[in-house]
């Protein structure tokens, strides 16, 4: 998952698989969105990834355990924010696209999930406001044993509502041609 | 079943620091995954991408059936995880997909402590959490660090 940019030999006599309009918006702010946290939808995640961690249901059994209320799933902050979308907004391929800036690479239709990387530094609770701000922080073009594919790599900050750094996350994706 | 992944033993001794580590428990059957774990993630997550439930949509995209959201299985070793070593320890958690997850599959979640240290005055716990497909196939590698309270703290258990 190394984020170094690896040009292939064959790659300086053909179409480069990045526009020079998406290779101009490295470090761009792609998503900077503030939301409450709510405990109900956090259960509902929780439930919906079978976790019945007393911690996050049961207010007695979290403030046994040193929180003052139910604590949110650490790995459900990447929703807090996450845009409501129109269905009929959707890409073709069905994702939203908008958190993440709608990149486009025309040679590169087949996408793929690379990998996500979340650090977190502190506990979030029901009623914390939550702003999560997205940069694109790098689009490079490899190549690997099946081909030449672009890699971006996007960087995610989440603060909270006393301008505390709650977690830091890093994302990437696969486009092939 | 988790003959893929490396054990305690093998982990660097030079970089272990010896503290007791909550035993990893047993491994974690579940399923069969239904279009109904899918939909109720989605619901849950906010992303309604039809190719996770509609078979037209997931068809005409070439796929035989609408499959997992990443995250679901992803999300799966996360409890896994947290039960394991409590929710508040979590302090890195590192995701690669690899295999699609079906509907109907069955997934095996496992995990072995690599490595165990005193970082930042604390004392920390590396793992490797795997989600295996009833193929054999791994959907999910997750590598994650745990703080492991002092005993006798708040944080120590967080989950009877």
């Amino acid at each position: 998952m190394s984020s170094l940019p690896e040009p292939s030999e064959d790659s300086r006599d053909v179409e480069p698989l990045i526009p020079a309009e998406m290779a101009a918006r490295i470090g761009e702010v792609v998503a900077s969105r503030t939301a409450v946290v709510e405990v109900k939808e956090f259960q509902r995640w929780a439930a919906s990834v079978k976790d019945r961690n007393p911690l996050y249901f049961d207010a007695e059994v979290a403030r046994a355990n040193g929180h003052p209320d139910v604590p949110m799933p650490p790995m459900f902050l990447q929703q807090v924010a996450l845009g409501v979308a129109d269905l009929d907004q959707l890409r073709p391929d069905g994702t939203a696209g908008t958190g993440n800036g709608n990149l486009s690479f025309p040679l590169c239709p087949r996408r793929m999930a690379g990998g996500e990387n979340h650090t977190f530094l502190l506990s979030v609770y029901g009623g914390d406001v939550i702003t999560q701000e997205r940069r694109i922080d790098s689009i490079v073009e490899k190549s690997g044993r099946s081909g030449r594919f672009v890699l971006v790599t996007w960087k995610t900050t989440y603060t909270n509502q006393r301008d505390e750094l709650v977690a830091e996350s890093t994302s990437s994706m696969i486009a092939r041609p | 079943m988790s003959d893929q992944t490396v054990s305690p033993e093998t982990a660097d001794p030079a970089a272990s620091a010896e503290f007791a580590v909550p035993s990893a428990p047993a491994a974690w059957v579940v399923g069969p995954a239904t279009r109904t774990d899918f939909v109720r993630y989605q619901g849950a997550s906010g992303d309604m991408n039809p190719i996770h439930h509609d078979e037209e949509f997931a068809k005409g995209a070439g796929f035989p059936t609408p499959f997992a959201v990443g995250m679901w299985q992803a999300s799966l070793l996360g409890t896994y995880a947290t039960d394991w070593l409590g929710a508040e320890n979590v302090r890195n958690f590192r995701i690669r997909f690899l295999e699609q997850v079906w509907p109907g599959d069955t997934l095996t979640c496992s995990g072995e402590v690599t490595k165990q240290y005193l970082q930042d005055g604390e004392r920390r716990v590396d793992v490797e959490l795997t989600c295996l497909r009833q193929t054999g196939g791994k959907a999910v590698t997750v590598w994650a660090t745990f703080v492991v309270p002092e005993p006798g703290t708040d944080q120590e258990n967080s989950h009877g």
